[in-house]
């Protein structure tokens, strides 16, 4: 993969009136990437991308393309095709204009060239024969390709997705998935993807962004993202976990640390998320575990740190089983995933013990707390 | 840095028609009130000056002044007849029919349609001594000599409630329209009868709806001049006609610049205290 | 709630008489004009009398010049003033909804403000200004005091079309690199063409029906249909007359009509089709 940045964006911010929907961003996309921008709604991806558009002007920061910064050229003159969340296709067009109409625009060939292109383009997406429709007589789903054969006719140098799938049902929303990966991968498109959806990021993208009000909370590849979340929100945003208050008891020599939690007198074992800052004993902390981490036991073993528990809920998932748990005195939920069928005495109000093993457990500064889904 | 050229272009477009209102809207406004302030020179010409004689000449009048009076009662009584009317119909259309409301409100929007001589000169032949109210009351015997329905005050205000019915609807209709249906249920769960929730529920919060409907009503009847025309008489006279009179008949425009003066005043008067209590965007919607 | 059951549910009784109400409130608000189309074909000298079927009315008033000379006038100023407000409405809205400035409260009202002053107001008003202007009555007053009162009107309708106007159609025109000279051309104006052309039927309805302006603004070679109908009205007043008012329900009418079916299959179009679609599978 050529190693090449062809979006950078340095320190951008941009306020909306007194809100600060971006916050000092910088980043930047290489060439053939299929980068993703994930975060909750609010976090600024859309402004984000609609300032790399053109359709937003940053308050400070510099945004590059091909490394020439983009800020004197208008929407209109950047080489970029950009897929609405609406579709936004033209309803007095037909199918066949709707995908010419930035080839006339920009008068990139003859009205015979045009029109040949953009029925290829068309074929592209699966959508032959669609020419003379109109938008309002298509689905969702064959507008959505409409609007990605207008983009990709163009062959731009970048692909701009807005939550393109949103509208979709989850069924059509897999398979466009595996649709948009597979065309990008052809075409070999650089292309930035705008979702608050974490499993449509985690499974489409080269590399993710992950966003927080207006900040960049973590950049890599998906299985880096998921493996070690460098902020809590990150960690709770990512797959489903648990983030659990507790207090830093003791630091072993071998760096894990020793942690009271629940209250009790009970400890387990976690490790700390940034080794190289590492809490110290009297500290608060937010330990994250991921659900499919938590084990289970109808007694405490021998080894290992086991906490008692009720099962309060039991969610059948088809291929896991959640189990939600009360623990003790301070009515605290924790949640587990259990693949395949849960144990038969794990049924509602059974008395159960669950645990964890030391790196499946990650300890946070309580300063990096931020979790969108507000859970304790 | 380069700034979105938006501002600039809402001027741009804005220019031509603010331009054109103010030379033929507001300049005639500023003219109108500069000749209430000149006198009618005897060679029929106009001498301009400060001279508050037209004004003091409306006051010591009792002709003009009972005008003025006269309007104003004739314009509260259209708009409470026409709002007595108007209420039921926005209700029954906003909160009440559904199959029906689309025809229905198209059926309001028809009359509105009508020239308003038309609608006028209807009650001309229905109120007139030998008209068809007259001949079917005198038919079937409940009177033996036909009823003075016309060209008098009864005759002014009919015809105006019958034009102003729709502009009184509209109003209270888009505000009815809003509002959350389930405040009525609840209230009819929590006991009241269907008027006892009308009256403690509705009500209340359809009067931003009344009173924009009312002031447009009550302006509207209030500067009428069609009508009083077409089914008053020299004893129903209203200011609009009166200021007519001075501009084509009697050719004292600096006279009629004041009448319209004073009328415009009260109108202003009006629109001011509506700005205050509720707002004139409850009259054309807010400004996004 | 009362313990035995009833037999119809409670405020049907209410519901039956609002719904009498209503109705004779509509039979109110439609006779009046229902008479006159009637009467405009009735036999009978006596203006307000009904007789035997004849169109001998309308035979007269085929012959009666100076009224289809003013009819002809009608429709021709209907034409230009509507023309005139369309344009300066239309822009007027473009740069009150798309425009960020300060005090757009008050624009509107400004915008809006010759239809809450009465038209004796303006129309005196704008007779002393031609005046002063010397600019002399007829036409040219005409077309000026008209497009002053129909403003609002054409404003109005375009303007809340403008404000429910998809914006991302101009950014994803931009986008695929349309100056805004170009988005403006190819996708804001035929999407807000449907507007346009029913606020200047509306328009035309407001000028075709206006009285009392056209009285002072008129003169008697150059004066539009309600003039001659009032004066009729008020001095000579014979069968003819309920004939003139029904062609004149005719012209507003048929505008009307037209409005309507624009209405109808613009909405039609937004909603029928994607009803198809939605059958449709991915």
């Amino acid at each position: 993969m050529n190693r090449q940045a062809i979006i950078e964006l340095a320190g951008v911010s941009k306020r909306f009136g007194n809100t600060l929907a971006v916050d000092d961003v910088s980043f930047s996309v290489n060439r053939g990437e299929f980068c993703t921008l994930l975060g909750p709604s609010g976090c600024g991806k859309t402004t984000l991308l609609r300032t790399i558009a053109g359709f937003e002007f940053p308050d400070e920061g510099d945004v590059r393309i091909a490394g020439q910064s983009c800020l004197d050229l208008p929407a209109y003159r950047r080489n970029l095709a950009m897929v609405f969340q609406g579709y936004a296709l033209f309803p007095h067009r037909t199918v066949l204009q709707n995908v010419m109409f930035g080839l006339r625009m920009r008068k990139l060939g003859t009205p015979a060239e045009i029109a040949a292109w953009a029925k290829d383009a068309l074929a592209m997406v699966g959508l032959q024969g669609f020419e003379e429709r109109h938008p309002q007589q298509l689905s969702g789903g064959q507008q959505q390709r409409v609007a990605l054969a207008r983009a990709l006719v163009l062959k731009p140098e970048v692909l701009l997705l807005d939550e393109p799938l949103g509208a979709l049902d989850l069924k059509l929303r897999k398979a466009m998935r595996y649709e948009l990966k597979r065309l990008q991968r052809t075409t070999g498109i650089t292309t930035i993807y705008v979702t608050h959806d974490q499993e449509e990021a985690m499974s489409m993208s080269d590399t993710v962004i992950v966003l927080n009000r207006g900040r960049v909370e973590q950049t890599g590849p998906p299985e880096e993202i998921y493996r070690a979340p460098r902020s809590a929100f990150v960690g709770d945003f990512i797959g489903e976990s648990n983030l659990l208050e507790a207090v830093v008891a003791a630091v072993e020599p071998d760096g894990r640390l020793r942690i009271r939690l629940f209250d009790g007198a009970a400890t387990a074992a976690a490790q700390p998320a940034e080794p190289e800052c590492p809490p110290q004993p009297g500290d608060a902390v937010m330990v994250l575990v991921r659900a499919e981490a938590i084990g289970l036991a109808r007694v405490p073993q021998v080894d290992g740190d086991w906490f008692a528990a009720t099962v309060s809920e039991r969610s059948f998932l088809g291929a896991t089983t959640r189990l939600y748990l009360k623990v003790g005195a301070i009515e605290r939920v924790v949640i587990a995933d259990l693949a395949g069928a849960p144990p038969v005495w794990a049924e509602n109000g059974a008395q159960v013990h669950f645990g964890w093993t030391a790196d499946a457990a990650l300890a946070y500064s309580a300063g990096s707390i931020d979790s969108a889904s507000g859970r304790q | 840095m380069k700034r979105r050229q938006t501002p600039r272009t809402g001027w741009a477009a804005l220019a031509p028609p603010l331009a054109w209102l103010g030379v033929f809207f507001l300049l005639p406004m500023i003219a109108v009130f500069a000749y209430s302030l000149a006198t009618r020179e005897p060679g029929g010409g106009i001498e301009f000056g400060l001279s508050a004689e037209n004004y003091s000449r409306i006051g010591d009048s009792t002709l003009y002044v009972w005008a003025i009076l006269r309007s104003l009662r004739i314009a509260v009584i259209v708009t409470i007849a026409t709002l007595l009317v108007a209420y039921p119909v926005a209700y029954y259309l906003a909160l009440v029919a559904t199959r029906w409301r689309v025809t229905l409100f198209v059926l309001l929007i028809i009359p509105w349609w009508c020239s308003i001589l038309v609608k006028n000169f209807a009650w001309v032949a229905i109120l007139a001594d030998t008209g068809v109210l007259n001949r079917l009351l005198l038919q079937i015997g409940v009177i033996d000599q036909p009823l003075k329905l016309l060209y008098n005050e009864f005759a002014v205000v009919i015809g105006l409630v019958h034009v102003l019915i729709p502009f009184m609807v509209m109003p209270i209709y888009a505000t009815l329209e809003r509002l959350d249906r389930r405040l009525v249920e609840a209230a009819a769960n929590l006991g009241s009868s269907p008027l006892r929730a009308c009256l403690e529920v509705v009500l209340p919060l359809s009067l931003p709806g009344v009173a924009a409907g009312a002031l447009l009503t009550f302006i509207l009847g209030f500067g009428s001049f069609i009508t009083p025309a077409l089914l008053g008489s020299e004893r129903t006279l209203m200011i609009a006609n009166l200021i007519q009179g001075q501009f084509m008949e009697a050719f004292d425009w600096p006279f009629g610049a004041a009448l319209s003066m004073v009328l415009l005043g009260l109108v202003l008067v009006l629109l001011a205290c509506f700005n205050r209590l509720v707002g004139l965007d409850r009259l054309w919607g807010p400004a996004r | 709630m009362r313990g035995r059951a009833q037999r119809r549910p409670p405020g049907v009784g209410g519901r039956a008489a609002l719904r009498a109400v209503v109705a004779a409130i509509y039979v109110f608000l439609f006779l009046p004009i229902v008479a006159v189309v009637l009467l405009s074909f009735s036999e009978n000298i006596s203006v307000i009398d009904f007789g035997h079927f004849t169109l001998r009315w309308y035979e007269h008033l085929v012959r009666n010049a100076p009224v289809l000379a003013a009819l002809r006038f009608s429709i021709v100023l209907g034409i230009l003033a509507s023309a005139m407000a369309v344009l300066l409405g239309s822009l007027a809205a473009f740069g009150l909804v798309r425009g960020r400035m300060r005090g757009k409260a008050a624009l509107q009202a400004a915008l809006y403000a010759p239809i809450v002053v009465p038209e004796i107001i303006i129309s005196v008003a704008l007779l002393i200004l031609f005046v002063l202007l010397r600019i002399p009555r007829g036409t040219l007053a005409l077309v000026i005091g008209h497009s002053v009162l129909i403003l609002p009107y054409v404003f109005s309708i375009v303007s809340a079309r403008l404000y429910g106007f998809d914006r991302s159609l101009e950014d994803a025109a931009a986008n695929l690199g349309a100056t805004p000279m170009q988005t403006l051309r190819e996708i804001t104006l035929p999407l807000m063409l449907p507007a346009i052309v029913g606020a200047a039927l509306i328009a035309f309805k407001v000028s075709f029906d206006e009285v009392v302006g056209s009285m002072f603004w008129s003169t008697a070679r150059e004066q539009p249909m309600p003039v001659l109908v009032f004066s009729m009205l008020q001095f000579e007043l014979t069968p003819e007359v309920n004939a003139i008012g029904t062609v004149m329900l005719a012209v507003t009418f048929s505008v009307l009509g037209v409005y309507q079916l624009i209405e109808w299959r613009r909405r039609a179009e937004l909603t029928g089709r994607s009803a198809e679609g939605e059958k449709r599978l991915g």
